[in-house]
């Protein structure tokens, strides 16, 4: 009989560090292969923004703030106030 | 000693199984284990946060090492010189950090064990682990290994790879010291 004895719960508190430190490497490396699979996943669905080609996209693609201000001022605003321009045969047969 | 000779149902599956079976002979293990390593690593180290960090470096040492069990001594034999290489050691990095002599080292420890929530020996055996805990490191670890965990000289020999004559001549040296620091009721 040790006439020792450790802090209160000590063994138990021991046996769950020891647990962990033996198992560490494969959550590790479980963790790192998981962590590597969903960035691929994420990167191949991850939907691709098309640019727009016509003017309705261009239109409901552009924040309201950002529109010429001549535009708005003039209610659906000269075409000409967009600094770049849609292709004009799309634009065409878009309307 | 049946017990310490047995090759334990656990020990297959600790070298050589896969990870699930290696992880659940190894809780066996510790089951067996643990509190008993601890406590003769206490008995070395003389107090609890050191024989906390040695106990847990061997838990772990067992585990990642237990292939390299070839059976040539007792299962126990090897684990008894993973934890006392460890001890010995940490005990030999503290002892280069401040050499003083047994005597002061005895009353050192005394006073130490009496501040010692978590020892609760009376006089003698305060005495006795103050004497210990003043050895020399490898007095120490041979006192300890022979008259605490009871270990053959052979085996003693197997774990520390000291001749069997040298080893009793440290156990006779550290006995004697012992004996005259502590006192019969």
């Amino acid at each position: 009989m040790s006439p020792f004895s450790p802090p209160d719960g000590f063994f138990d508190q021991q046996r769950a560090d020891v647990l962990r430190a033996v198992q560490a490497p494969r959550r590790f490396v479980f963790a790192a292969v998981a962590g590597l699979a969903a960035t691929l996943v994420i990167a191949v669905l991850w939907p691709r923004q098309q640019p727009c080609a016509s003017y309705t996209c261009l239109l409901e693609a552009t924040p309201v703030e950002e529109l010429p201000v001549e535009w708005a001022l003039e209610g659906h605003g000269e075409m000409d106030a967009w600094e770049v321009w849609p292709n004009p045969e799309t634009l065409e047969s878009n309307r | 000693m049946a017990e310490e000779t047995a090759i334990p149902i656990w020990l297959n599956d600790l070298q050589h199984g896969r990870r699930k079976e290696k992880e659940r002979a190894f809780r066996s293990f510790l089951d067996t284990w643990h509190q008993r390593l601890y406590h003769f690593v206490r008995r070395l180290m003389g107090n609890h946060d050191d024989a906390a960090d040695v106990t847990q470096e061997t838990l772990i040492a067992v585990f990642r090492s237990a292939a390299q069990f070839e059976g040539r001594s007792a299962f126990s034999t090897w684990v008894y010189t993973i934890a006392s290489r460890k001890a010995l050691d940490a005990l030999e990095k503290r002892s280069r950090q401040q050499t003083i002599g047994f005597e002061e080292a005895f009353h050192a420890a005394e006073v130490a064990l009496m501040a010692d929530a978590h020892f609760s020996g009376d006089e003698v055996e305060r005495q006795l682990h103050a004497a210990v805990a003043a050895l020399p490191p490898r007095q120490r670890q041979v006192f300890v290994l022979r008259y605490f965990e009871n270990l053959p000289f052979a085996e003693i020999a197997a774990a520390t790879g000291v001749s069997e004559g040298s080893l009793k001549a440290s156990y006779h040296h550290a006995a004697l010291k012992i004996k005259q620091h502590v006192t019969a009721p």
